[in-house]
């Protein structure tokens, strides 16, 4: 087995997805010193069973890369935070280059994984792949109640009104439960631009307008995620343009702009980051494996 | 061109909206402004939040019809909402041990109440005079307990809302400090902070008397942990100085344990009140309710003085049909009691001429039932303020759209009120169709399926009701009979979930019986006119059997139809 001191820790997500497996070849074509992958699973849903865990399991050992499956409860997120943190710290000594592919962790727990990963390095790299397609049917359901991430709560002042930067994604549902749930007085929709995916069909800024209409006030703004700072900029001018607010920021959007959305938390430590959870996912959410972006953040 | 009918949430509206919007019920302002500690219950939308803010000493204030009035300071109303930031945070919970939990759960919402106060009263000319003399005395005996040092720059009320301020700062920033795991040190309570400031108060001569009513906003967003720490101060003994008035939902009530894990008991520690109205005609509490709320919002925000009534004509064909269908009634009540028989004709009239025009509708090919006047939209409502505003927000918008002007809108076309309500009844029962499992946190797949199947036969029950029953054809509420049966719980657990969705709403009525009182459903009225029902009603309620209603939400089996069926002709009460 490889070495612990002197390769990559890749964190990756267990899925049904295809491009789970597909994603951790690629991810082993970039980083081929990685000595470990340690794979989140989600203990309420079929992802402990399913295909590709024998699958990583033996593509690992055939090149002598270390593994360790560790068993979450993505519902419990106060169980959820402890068992990150003895994980991370368990691996403090080989922390010096962490990988995460952000492709099928929930955003919260790739939040976590950074919350107590930089307590040991200053830079992370990430994965993520895109699908080849994916489903025109629904993609997730039974959603949880919104929550805010721990240790992210923001700073709230007690005299300011509640304000949401939401990131949009493919279900206008998750919109109004996001203005249900918080009764804000003010809501700014970032909606991904460009057509991949029938985006425009999907994510359109009629549908999300059409759910909140008459019950807040609410502007759109148009982000680009995959853009070279994943719409960074665009989203601390939002921030700046919502200073009278206490700020709940949550991403439904494309996967990477929780990248953008952790790195603006992290120069507006008042703002807070918002989770809307999901227990089920279609079984045909994605198909296959498309492009692949790569990057590092410097914390 | 703003939307006179839009209803977002109470909390984000200014002052003077408030005060433009809401219509006082006396009844209310009475309980509100007791000593008692009570629970206000009601369905989201059936205006909890605009009740107790009308009863805030801030908006009392600003009010010129109550401002003068000599209980303004005696009874000062402290709006506190619980659908804060502050309130959802969580990081308390990684606490090891529930002592530590539950004492900052405490501190927040004391942080919460004391801003609250001082928000309410600092900036009030009255009051600023009135602290003048003992702004120094309170400040040193303030400093000395708190250990703060003394403001000479600013007022007593200043300084304390500076000093909450920075405490709601350093507390929020030390337990988020990703290098910290510590238990906050300085952490305030009731009896630490609330109580001696209302102590301090209360030295001024113009507060010796006064009774501070903490309006607890929102109560089912408070997790686990704060609700215990409200209820120990209901239980607390001494409520010379302070009530809670607490506003919640029907559905996932807060539990009524203490943190010392005691209980607190209805009519020992508090009282319960049902914000819902009766709301069965156009002259009901809620009928009359809802003429204010529509008359005061075209005046008030789009300057047209008009009664609801012509501002949301009735198409004249369904005017004139359901005339016709009167006489009809009529002719038979007087063939079958004879003229001079007048209650029964009347009667006979109330319960068939309705049923009649839409029997005829749904047994014939016609088109949609052109659902329009405001009387209609009062029943669509059933009974909850912002299922009323809804359909008009929409039929304002769609006008608002048509137009090539900016000429203002006088009132809304009978046709654009019928494709209005026609697409938000379509709208509901997507919803249901599509799953409630995708909008509702504790609904299952399973349940989202089994939720639409029995919607979905309740309401061909009572389409067979309308064609066929005899005496209550009319009839679109249901008790549930037969409860010892093994299912009961989980069929409960879908109605709850339902209403959770505001489909289904709950009322208390006297059963016929027994005389007790009983619980009965009520579907959200918006339901029926995809189905070409009226949403009108009658008082009565259908018994259903809890077996059979089980077998329409698993097995999609149609509700048995009985035209002898035990139903109670009832009307609902205000205080469940």
């Amino acid at each position: 087995m490889r070495n612990l001191e002197e390769g990559n820790l890749l964190f990756i997500g267990l899925s049904w997805e295809e491009r789970c497996f597909l994603g951790l070849k690629e991810d082993y074509k970039r980083f081929n010193q990685t000595s470990k992958v340690i794979i989140l699973y989600n203990c309420k849903s079929e992802d402990d069973d399913n295909e590709n865990r024998g699958k990583i399991a033996e593509y690992c050992l055939k090149r002598e890369i270390q593994t360790e499956f560790v068993e979450l409860d993505y519902s419990d997120p106060i169980l959820t935070w402890k068992k990150i943190d003895s994980i991370v710290e368990a691996h403090k000594e080989f922390i010096k280059k962490p990988v995460i592919d952000i492709t099928t962790l929930p955003r919260e727990i790739t939040w976590m994984l950074f919350f107590f990963i930089r307590k040991h390095t200053a830079r992370i790299y990430y994965l993520y792949h895109s699908p080849e397609k994916y489903s025109s049917d629904w993609l997730s359901k039974e959603p949880g109640a919104p929550r805010l991430l721990l240790k992210h709560s923001g700073i709230s002042d007690l005299n300011k009104p509640t304000g949401i930067i939401l990131l949009t994604g493919f279900d206008e549902i998750r919109t109004r439960k996001l203005v249900e749930y918080y009764e804000p007085k003010f809501i700014s929709l970032g909606i991904q631009s460009g057509s991949n995916f029938n985006n425009k069909e999907r994510n359109s800024k009629d549908k999300h307008i059409q759910v909140i209409k008459g019950q807040t006030n609410f502007n759109t703004f148009s982000i680009d995620a995959f853009s070279r700072d994943h719409g960074l900029s665009t989203i601390n001018q939002q921030v700046k343009l919502m200073g009278d607010y206490n700020i709940i920021a949550c991403s439904q959007g494309p996967k990477l702009s929780l990248l953008s959305l952790y790195r603006s938390y992290l120069a507006n430590t008042n703002i807070a980051l918002c989770y809307l959870p999901s227990r089920q996912y279609n079984k045909e959410y994605s198909t296959g494996i498309g492009d692949t972006v790569k990057g590092e953040i410097e914390f | 061109m703003k939307n006179p009918f839009e209803y977002e949430a109470a909390n984000n509206l200014t002052t003077q909206e408030i005060l433009d919007y809401y219509i006082e019920d006396y009844n209310y302002t009475r309980f509100l402004e007791s000593k008692r500690n009570i629970f206000l219950l009601g369905d989201r939308g059936s205006g909890k939040t605009m009740t107790l803010l009308y009863n805030s000493f801030k908006i009392k204030y600003e009010d010129p019809k109550r401002n003068k009035s000599k209980d303004l300071f005696e009874k000062i109303g402290i709006h506190i909402p619980c659908n804060t930031p502050l309130f959802h945070k969580k990081e308390y919970l990684l606490f090891e041990d529930d002592f530590r939990v539950q004492i900052i759960a405490e501190h927040y919402f004391v942080l919460s109440i004391t801003n609250a106060i001082v928000a309410s009263l600092k900036d009030v000319r009255e009051v600023i005079e009135a602290f003048k003399d003992f702004d120094e005395e309170l400040k040193e005996d303030f400093s000395y307990i708190f250990n703060i040092p003394v403001s000479t720059k600013h007022s007593f009320l200043e300084s304390i809302s500076r000093w909450i301020d920075k405490e709601a700062f350093e507390t929020q920033k030390q337990i988020n400090d990703p290098k910290n795991n510590e238990f906050y040190q300085n952490a305030l309570s009731l009896s630490t902070l609330v109580l001696p400031l209302i102590k301090k108060i209360k030295k001024v001569p113009l507060y010796k008397d006064s009774h501070f009513i903490f309006l607890v906003d929102d109560a089912h967003d408070l997790n686990t942990h704060q609700v215990k720490v409200l209820n120990s101060w209901i239980a607390y003994r001494d409520h010379s100085d302070f009530s809670l008035k607490v506003a919640t939902a029907k559905v996932n009530k807060p539990i009524k344990i203490t943190s010392t894990g005691g209980s607190i008991l209805e009519g020992h520690d508090y009282t319960n009140i049902d914000l819902e109205k009766p709301f069965y005609n156009k002259d009901s509490e809620f009928g009359n309710l809802a003429k204010s709320i529509i008359k005061k919002r075209l005046e008030k925000i789009s300057n047209i003085d008009k009664e609801p009534s012509h501002f949301f004509p009735t198409n004249p064909e369904l005017a004139e049909s359901l005339e016709k269908y009167k006489e009809i009634a009529r002719k038979e009540g007087i063939a079958k009691y004879g003229e001079k028989e007048k209650k029964k004709v009347t009667d006979h009239v109330y319960k068939y001429a309705r049923a009649y025009y839409f029997r005829d509708r749904a047994n014939s090919r016609a088109n949609l039932v052109p659902y329009s006047g405001f009387d209609m939209l009062v029943d669509l409502s059933t009974g909850i303020i912002r299922n009323l505003l809804d359909p008009c927000y929409y039929m304002y918008d769609a006008e608002v759209s048509s137009k090539k002007d900016d000429t203002k809108i006088e009132m809304i076309p009978p046709k654009t009120q019928r494709d209005i309500i026609k697409a938000r009844s379509d709208a509901m029962w997507k919803r249901l169709e599509d799953g409630l499992e995708k909008e509702i946190e504790a609904c299952t797949e399973s349940q989202g399926k089994r939720i639409y199947q029995l919607f979905d036969n309740l309401v061909l029950h009572f389409r067979e009701r309308l064609i066929k029953h005899k005496s209550e054809p009319r009839a679109i509420m249901f008790t549930i009979s037969q409860v010892d049966n093994e299912h009961y719980s989980e069929l409960i657990g879908l109605l709850k979930i339902a209403q959770m969705s505001q489909l289904l709403y709950t009322r208390s009525g006297v059963a016929k019986d027994d005389g007790r009182k009983e619980i009965y459903y009520v579907p959200n009225r918006m339901l029926l006119p995809t189905r070409g029902l009226d949403p009108n009603g009658q008082h009565a309620r259908v018994s259903l059997k809890c077996n059979d209603l089980w077998n329409a939400a698993v097995g999609n089996i149609p509700i048995p139809f009985n035209d002898d069926a035990n139903e109670t002709n009832a009307q609902a009460e205000l205080f469940g």
